[in-house]
């Protein structure tokens, strides 16, 4: 009879090394490896983070649906990223980048057994060393649904919340 | 802050050897010609202030002791002529002081869009040149727009983006603001101030200009400037080709994305006023691999007296089809067409001097803010019609983020290009000896019976680059604000009319 820590624990630690493998495979430029890991429904979404005043923070992060984002790819989009990091012409990451994508505080916030998915909540810190003395450092927060696949997961969806108001770097041609 | 290391123009590995009247920039090291360069070296400097003829009367200086480059020098560097530039405008610090004086310190500088701040006590923080600025609704409906900065010890008086308030408030000492920036309360003013401090002179530093262009709000700093619509002149045609479409024109999606190039400025300016050219090589990534490519022929080029330029497209290349927003737009062209003509179909960049740009067709507004003469911050507006339906609206905001900003597959390469040339001048020393060529589409502008200005029929070409520095050199070296002639637009704007 398996406890019920005993399930949270081997949960975690499946979590866990699925988030540290997929973060692997972007330090290794293993982008197309990397795509396989998302669901075809898969939203991938960087919304802008904004300075309010206090009394509309959190009111209305999205009033119309329209707010415009870093990044709001769907399965097609995210492909095509991909397609032209391979593309052998896409200057801004050719040659590559160096990346280190360090994951942590990973914790599940829910699980919806009937779905096979869970919510869960990582942060990052993501070093890009580029070209030669060019160095960025994006701290963020990550929420993603991971579903269930056979021992493993996919990731349905993934909202990346980067902490800088104005992005302080030439651009974001690296995956989070 | 004598520059003990002041650049001389000294180009002799890189250019043919010029003219004998262009000694200036041929400096030898002995004899006469020593001395001469030693007169260009002292040229350079000039101590704002103490010259008697550096007055500024129009318009508000820097203060202090500024070294100011000298016209003549500036001159040297900017040969409009010879389609040659020395990067050291890019990158100069006294330069950049400058700039910030007699070009953003008095031109007509993008705020906002009527739609981002539609009710009375909506605010939007932005900047003019390096400074904070707060633009606000006012309960009238007109807009003011004043200095982020308080009265009594210069703190933010707004940290918010964007809200709605009916005040601004210092938290450095408790001084506050209506909307209008007139000061409207200050803690213990009887009991500190006796009550004799003057409310009515301690308001926020009013921006002296405020005006719009269909729904486009800009500010200037210089009350004696021409009006907003004689400064954009003909660029006017193209804009409205592109804001009215339809009935009801744009509005700015929620959300301006910004990010950080560490580039002078004037790299992105130049680029939107007409550099069609660095798309087939730059985006050769994403924009050739996403629509069909396109040719010198298929477009073509025009630059403005103003400063202004812009490089279109005939027709639209879709990157995405049969989409809502390419359903929206083959909807609407017919309706467009009967309003603006074949303007509707344009695929087009353009800088209105010095810091506006756009592209009509991928629906974006950019701004580029100076943060130091090698860093600048893009902000991004998106466009859509106001009156188009939620899911074109969608669509546009998609294709938006995944084209353009930080994190666009078209944007990305941009980024890479403008940060290594920011890096190449911040180290180099013989890199800033170079001049950079801006030669193309040197020939005659033709003009054309229907799309005004210095109309050259090439996609491709630098005719805009050089109006905008033409223009900039011109503020650069004025001590007034440099009117133009309705003559000298005219000889510019309508070649062979």
């Amino acid at each position: 009879m398996v406890s019920q820590i005993d399930k949270q624990i081997e949960r975690q630690f499946r979590v866990e090394q699925f988030l540290y493998r997929e973060a692997d495979l972007l330090d290794s430029w293993e982008w197309g490896k990397w795509f396989e890991l998302f669901t075809e429904d898969v939203r991938y979404w960087m919304p802008l983070r904004r300075n309010l005043q206090r009394r509309e923070r959190g009111t209305g992060q999205l009033p119309t649906g329209l707010e415009m984002a870093l990044v709001d790819d769907d399965h097609t989009q995210l492909k095509m990223r991909v397609q032209q990091m391979s593309s052998g012409r896409h200057w801004a990451e050719d040659p590559p980048s160096r990346c280190r994508h360090l994951i942590s505080n990973v914790v599940v916030v829910e699980e919806d057994e009937a779905k096979q998915e869970l919510v869960v909540r990582s942060n990052f810190i993501v070093y890009r060393n580029r070209l030669e003395r060019e160095v960025d450092i994006w701290a963020g927060n990550r929420e993603d649904t991971l579903r269930r696949q056979g021992d493993s997961f996919r990731i349905a969806s993934r909202t990346i919340l980067l902490d800088q108001n104005v992005v302080l770097s030439k651009n974001l041609s690296v995956f989070f | 802050m004598l520059m003990a290391g002041a650049p001389l123009p000294d180009t002799r590995a890189i250019l043919p050897r010029p003219a004998a009247s262009d000694d200036r920039s041929w400096p030898a090291l002995t004899g006469q010609k020593a001395i001469d360069r030693f007169k260009i070296y002292c040229s350079y400097m000039t101590i704002q202030g103490e010259a008697p003829d550096q007055g500024r009367p129009n318009h508000s200086c820097s203060g202090g002791r500024t070294v100011v480059p000298s016209s003549d020098y500036l001159k040297s560097l900017v040969d409009i002529e010879a389609g040659r530039i020395s990067p050291e405008i890019f990158i100069d610090e006294d330069i950049y002081r400058l700039e910030l004086d007699r070009v953003f310190g008095r031109n007509w500088l993008f705020l906002a869009h009527d739609s981002m701040i539609p009710k009375p006590g909506d605010f939007f923080s932005t900047y003019m040149g390096g400074d904070p600025v707060v633009v606000a609704r006012q309960p009238d409906g007109s807009v003011r727009a004043f200095l982020n900065a308080c009265r009594h010890r210069g703190m933010r008086v707004c940290r918010a983006e964007s809200g709605n308030t009916k005040s601004f408030f210092c938290t450095y000492h408790g001084w506050a603001y209506d909307t209008a920036g007139n000061l409207i309360n200050v803690p213990n003013l009887s009991d500190a101030y006796k009550d004799r401090l003057s409310l009515k002179d301690n308001g926020l530093i009013p921006v002296a200009r405020i005006e719009s262009y269909k729904g486009l709000i800009f500010g200037n700093f210089d009350a004696t400037a021409p009006s907003l619509e004689e400064h954009l002149g003909d660029l006017k045609y193209y804009i409205d080709g592109w804001v009215d479409q339809v009935d009801g024109g744009i509005e700015v999606l929620p959300g301006v994305v910004r990010w950080t190039i560490n580039a002078n400025w004037k790299l992105a300016a130049e680029q939107f006023a007409g550099d069609t050219y660095h798309a087939p090589t730059s985006h050769a990534s994403s924009l050739l691999s996403f629509g069909p490519p396109f040719e010198g022929k298929d477009g073509a080029h025009v630059a403005f007296r103003e400063g202004h330029g812009e490089s279109f497209l005939f027709k639209r290349h879709t990157r995405f089809s049969e989409d809502p927003l390419s359903l929206y737009n083959d909807a609407k062209l017919e309706a467009a067409k009967a309003r603006v003509g074949d303007r509707a179909e344009f695929v087009a960049n353009f800088t209105a001097f010095p810091a506006f740009s756009g592209l009509p067709g991928s629906s974006n507004i950019r701004v580029w803010h100076p943060k130091g003469p090698n860093k600048f911050e893009i902000w991004s507006f998106t466009v859509v019609d106001k009156n188009a339906p939620p899911e074109a609206k969608k669509a546009m905001q998609v294709s938006a983020s995944f084209t353009e900003g930080p994190a666009g597959v078209v944007e990305t390469d941009d980024g890479e290009n403008w940060g290594l040339i920011g890096a190449i001048l911040e180290q180099g020393h013989q890199a800033r000896k170079m001049r950079w060529n801006y030669q193309m589409g040197d020939y005659p502008a033709t003009g054309h019976e229907e799309f005004p200005g210095a109309y050259r029929d090439s996609f491709f070409g630098e005719a805009g680059h050089r109006a905008f520095y033409r223009r900039w050199l011109e503020f650069m070296t004025s001590e007034e604000w440099p009117v133009l002639t309705q003559e000298e637009r005219d000889a510019f704007n309508k070649p062979g009319a």
